[in-house]
């Protein structure tokens, strides 16, 4: 039971952020210290349990190891960062840090689900409380992405819920760590539809090609925190689970998913960063961005070799932190004049020149979304490259450097936009700098040039929460 | 069969006809029906669903308490949590008017 201590500090501090919002309304903002201090608990006392042996509680359901304390320690960093995004910014009601805190958890559980049970209730529970906050300030757009959001994400449900059923229907058992063991006496014609209906529920999540469309609208609709948490935080929960059921449960059958998942990898990095080209508003493109990064994270999983594993793990984090700091400054500039308003290419005319610090944190997250050398995205992508290498698919390596290439084009659009001399927009001249905004750019941006140089820590981490010795080496 | 559709039609047939006045007004449990409608109240939809949400609830307490004695002390202590986050959910409810009509 205390190895679930991190979960229960989450739904603790929701708790708590909730009763403090209706017994003392007067005092403002109660709640964020709350949930703040709950997420920084739980990563604590995750970062505690990181010796421990790795085993199986509640039920054989949930997993104690370092791939979970890892996933926790990521999506916290998501839930912290989404939480000092909206600092004070009262419109987009109370409850924000609440329904952040929630979704949060779901992810946890995520982290750690060896069963279908807690992956389905961590992947609603990481779902529910977004389609909330999709909609929390009260526009229009925020209004449609909501709905979109929801109708979709329901239809994945049931769609990763049949799989479910199916495959219960094939094993008699909802705990997938145990489907190796009895593969040869599953019901085959079940497994293999089941398995098909888990992975495209999943997909949608994860904003694979063709279960992308919803990416772009829900992303530019939804206030930029919350676009942030779903940005970072989603990618982390449905690739982590993904490549947990995959490697944990179907590990006999990689022969043919792998190849299939890699065939997906290449089409989504290509047509995300494609489609990113040619965007004008800022949360568009991060949008299609983000499902060219869906596809350098699907490699990871579909080499199905320990490099693989590992490189998926390594690059959620310089993603995310890229992520973050871009959203941070997009935040930045919205608190600005005419705050509702998407920002747009143009509104970054001249920043390089009014504003050189709030440029030079675009310049880093945006390169290292390229994958430019000494920046956090070039050594993941580097890793994901080995991986496909020594995994015997040289197409992925292909996939991976032309996605880059079309990748690099649409990155480098705003930094092209920020360095145009003929006047400053009025946005970047009225923007202010809030104080939790600058905390999260440094960590951003430390972070993203800190990995680039010096990766070995993390890539001692992810070798040691990645390492399953099942799989074989290069 | 012929009996069937013989029965259903002889009605329509052979009964008097008289259209028009309130019978081609919507029956609304005898309520006046409200023309044109331009929006819908919000009220009874949230009302009907915090009744759900704690009904369901409430549903979870049944089966606790049937089987308390298999589970001992720690099934009780685990129930009383549940209860204690749903306490917490109808404190917030409560507080914030969710069950004012108006």
């Amino acid at each position: 039971m205390q190895y679930l201590l991190p979960e229960i500090l989450v739904a603790g501090s929701a708790l708590l952020g909730l009763l403090a919002m209706v017994v003392v309304p007067k005092v403002r903002g109660l709640a964020s210290w709350v949930v703040l201090v709950g997420f920084l608990a739980a990563g604590v006392d995750a970062a505690t349990m990181w010796n421990v042996t790795p085993s199986l509680i509640v039920y054989n359901s949930m997993a104690i190891d370092k791939y979970g304390i890892t996933v926790t320690e990521l999506v916290l960093l998501a839930g912290i960062s989404t939480i000092l995004l909206a600092w004070n910014a009262e419109h987009f009601g109370e409850e924000f840090p609440v329904l952040v805190a929630l979704s949060v958890l779901g992810m946890m559980g995520l982290g750690g689900a060896t069963s279908l049970m807690p992956v389905f209730l961590g992947i609603e529970l990481l779902s529910l409380p977004l389609y909330i906050l999709a909609a929390s300030r009260h526009t229009p757009e925020g209004g449609e992405a909501a709905l979109k959001y929801l109708l979709l994400g329901a239809f994945s449900s049931g769609i990763l819920l049949f799989g479910m059923a199916l495959l219960y229907g094939a094993t008699s058992t909802l705990i997938f760590v145990a489907y190796p063991g009895i593969a040869s006496h599953a019901q085959v014609w079940l497994l293999w539809p089941g398995l098909g209906l888990v992975v495209v529920g999943i997909a949608f999540k994860l904003a694979i090609v063709p279960f992308h469309m919803w990416v772009p609208d829900v992303y530019e609709g939804s206030p930029t925190p919350v676009t942030n948490l779903m940005a970072f935080g989603t990618k982390v929960g449905a690739a982590i689970i993904l490549l947990r059921i995959l490697a944990f449960g179907f590990y006999g059958q990689a022969g043919a998913w792998g190849l299939l998942l890699g065939y997906l990898a290449v089409l989504t990095m290509i047509v995300g960063n494609l489609l990113a080209l040619p965007q004008t508003n800022l949360k568009r493109l991060l949008g299609y961005s983000g499902i060219g990064h869906a596809g350098f994270l699907l490699v990871g999983i579909a080499t199905h070799n320990i490099q693989g594993a590992q490189a998926m793990m390594f690059y959620l984090l310089p993603y995310g932190l890229a992520a973050i700091g871009v959203f941070a400054v997009i935040r930045l500039l919205e608190q600005g004049q005419d705050g509702d308003r998407g920002v747009i290419l143009s509104d970054l005319q001249g920043m390089a020149y009014q504003r050189p610090w709030l440029a030079t944190v675009l310049i880093v997250g945006m390169l290292s979304f390229a994958g430019i050398p000494l920046t956090g995205g070039f050594v993941g992508k580097f890793f994901l490259m080995q991986a496909a290498l020594f995994a015997n698919r040289p197409g992925f390596a292909v996939g991976i450097v032309v996605g880059t290439l079309v990748g690099l084009a649409a990155y480098l659009r705003p930094l092209q936009a920020m360095f145009q001399r003929d006047g400053v927009s009025e946005r970047v001249r009225t923007m202010r700098w809030s104080a939790a905004g600058v905390m999260v750019v440094a960590v951003a941006v430390v972070g993203t040039i800190g990995i680039g140089v010096y990766p070995a820590p993390l890539v001692h981490i992810v070798s040691q929460s990645a390492n399953f010795y099942w799989l074989k080496g290069g | 069969m012929f009996v069937v559709v013989g029965m259903s039609n002889a009605s329509r047939i052979m009964g008097p006809q008289a259209p028009g006045g309130v019978k081609k007004a919507t029956y609304e449990s005898g309520i006046f029906p409200e023309t044109p409608v331009g929006y819908f109240s919000v009220r009874f939809y949230r009302v009907a669903m915090l009744f759900m949400i704690f009904d369901v609830a409430i549903m979870a307490i049944y089966p606790w308490a049937t089987s308390l004695s298999a589970m001992r002390a720690r099934g009780f202590y685990d129930g009383l949590v549940f209860f204690g986050i749903l306490a917490v959910a109808f404190v917030y409810v409560w507080r914030k008017g969710g069950f004012q009509w108006h």
